[in-house]
C-alpha cells in the first residue's frame, strides 16, 4: 500500500484513520457488539470504507453537506427478527457515538442484512475455537 | 412430472432490488433477497415429510458445489420475488413417500409464512410449491452403489 508520500508506511507504524474511517469503524464495532449480529460483509470489496491502514469491511461512511456522515452497514445476522435488530443497531451506534463525543458526526444509519446464519452462536464459538 | 400448488395469485406489492425495506428518519433497514430465500428454505426443511429441496438437476449440481464450498443448500429449490412489504416464494420440494402431499404442502406454506413474517416482517403474498419427486427410503444407498 502506498502512503501519501508515495512510500509504503514503515512496518508497525499505524497511521491515524480518516474521519470517515473512524465513523465507519465506530458504527461497525457498535453493531457487532450486539447479540444477533454475526459479522459484517464487504460484498467482495463493494462495501468498504478506505482507511489509511487498510479498509473497514462492511461499513461505508460518506460525509454530507451538513458535516454529518451517512453510515451504511452490511451485515450477517442470526435468524432473529431483523427490523427490531436494525433499530437496536441504530440505538447502539448513537449511544457509542455519544460516549466517544462524536454524536454530531452521525447522520442516518442504514442497515442492510445481506445474509443470515442459522448456526446458534454457541455452535459458532465451539467451531471457531 | 411435478405438481404445483398456488396459494393465491396476488401481485407482489412494491418490488425493489433489495426487499423488506423499512425507512425512518434514523435510516433504512433493508433485507437482501438471499436472506428471504434462505429463511424460506430453512422453514420448508423444518417441516416433517420434506426430504429435500430442488429439482433433480439442482440437487445434483448443488451437491457438487456444496462439496467444493460454493453452494448453499438452504437456497436450493427456492426462488423469491421481494417487494417492500410482500414476497412471493416458489419452492421445489421432494417429499417422503407415504406422506400426504396436500398436508405437507399446507404445513410448508404455514411455516414459511410464519418464519418469513417473524424474521423479515414481510407478508407472503404467494407460496407456490412444486412437488418435484418422492423420496423412497433406500434411494440414497442405490445412488451410492
Amino acid at each position: 500500500m502506498a502512503s501519501d508520500s508515495g512510500k509504503p508506511p514503515a512496518a508497525g507504524i499505524a497511521k491515524r484513520p480518516s474521519r470517515a474511517a473512524a465513523v465507519a469503524r465506530l458504527a461497525l464495532d457498535a453493531a457487532r457488539s450486539l447479540d444477533g449480529v454475526v459479522d459484517s460483509t464487504s460484498g467482495r470489496g463493494r462495501w468498504v470504507t478506505p482507511d489509511r491502514n487498510g479498509v473497514v469491511p462492511g461499513a461505508i461512511a460518506v460525509v454530507r453537506a451538513d458535516g454529518r456522515f451517512d453510515v451504511e452497514l452490511h451485515l450477517v445476522a442470526d435468524l432473529v427478527p431483523l427490523h427490531p435488530l436494525g433499530e437496536r443497531i441504530r440505538d447502539r451506534v448513537e449511544r457509542d457515538a455519544r460516549v466517544a463525543g462524536v454524536a454530531d458526526l452521525i447522520g442516518p444509519v442504514h442497515v442492510a442484512f445481506e445474509d443470515v446464519d442459522e448456526a446458534p452462536a454457541h455452535a459458532r464459538a465451539e467451531g471457531g475455537s | 412430472m411435478s405438481a404445483t400448488e398456488t396459494s393465491s395469485s396476488k401481485e407482489v406489492a412494491g418490488r425493489s432490488e433489495a426487499g423488506g425495506a423499512l425507512q425512518s428518519e434514523r435510516g433504512t433497514t433493508t433485507i437482501a433477497d438471499a436472506v428471504v430465500a434462505k429463511v424460506a428454505g430453512i422453514a420448508a426443511r423444518e417441516v416433517g415429510g420434506v426430504h429435500d429441496l430442488g429439482g433433480g438437476a439442482a440437487r445434483a449440481v448443488g451437491a457438487m458445489t456444496q462439496r467444493v464450498g460454493f453452494g448453499d443448500e438452504r437456497t436450493q429449490g427456492v426462488s423469491v420475488e421481494v417487494g417492500e412489504r410482500e414476497a412471493a416464494i416458489d419452492l421445489t420440494v421432494v417429499i417422503e413417500y407415504g406422506e400426504s402431499i396436500p398436508t405437507v404442502s399446507n404445513a410448508i406454506r404455514e411455516n414459511v409464512i410464519k418464519r418469513l413474517e417473524g424474521i423479515t416482517g414481510l407478508q407472503a403474498a404467494e407460496v407456490n410449491i412444486t412437488v418435484n419427486d418422492l423420496y423412497f427410503p433406500g434411494d440414497d444407498e442405490d445412488q451410492q452403489e
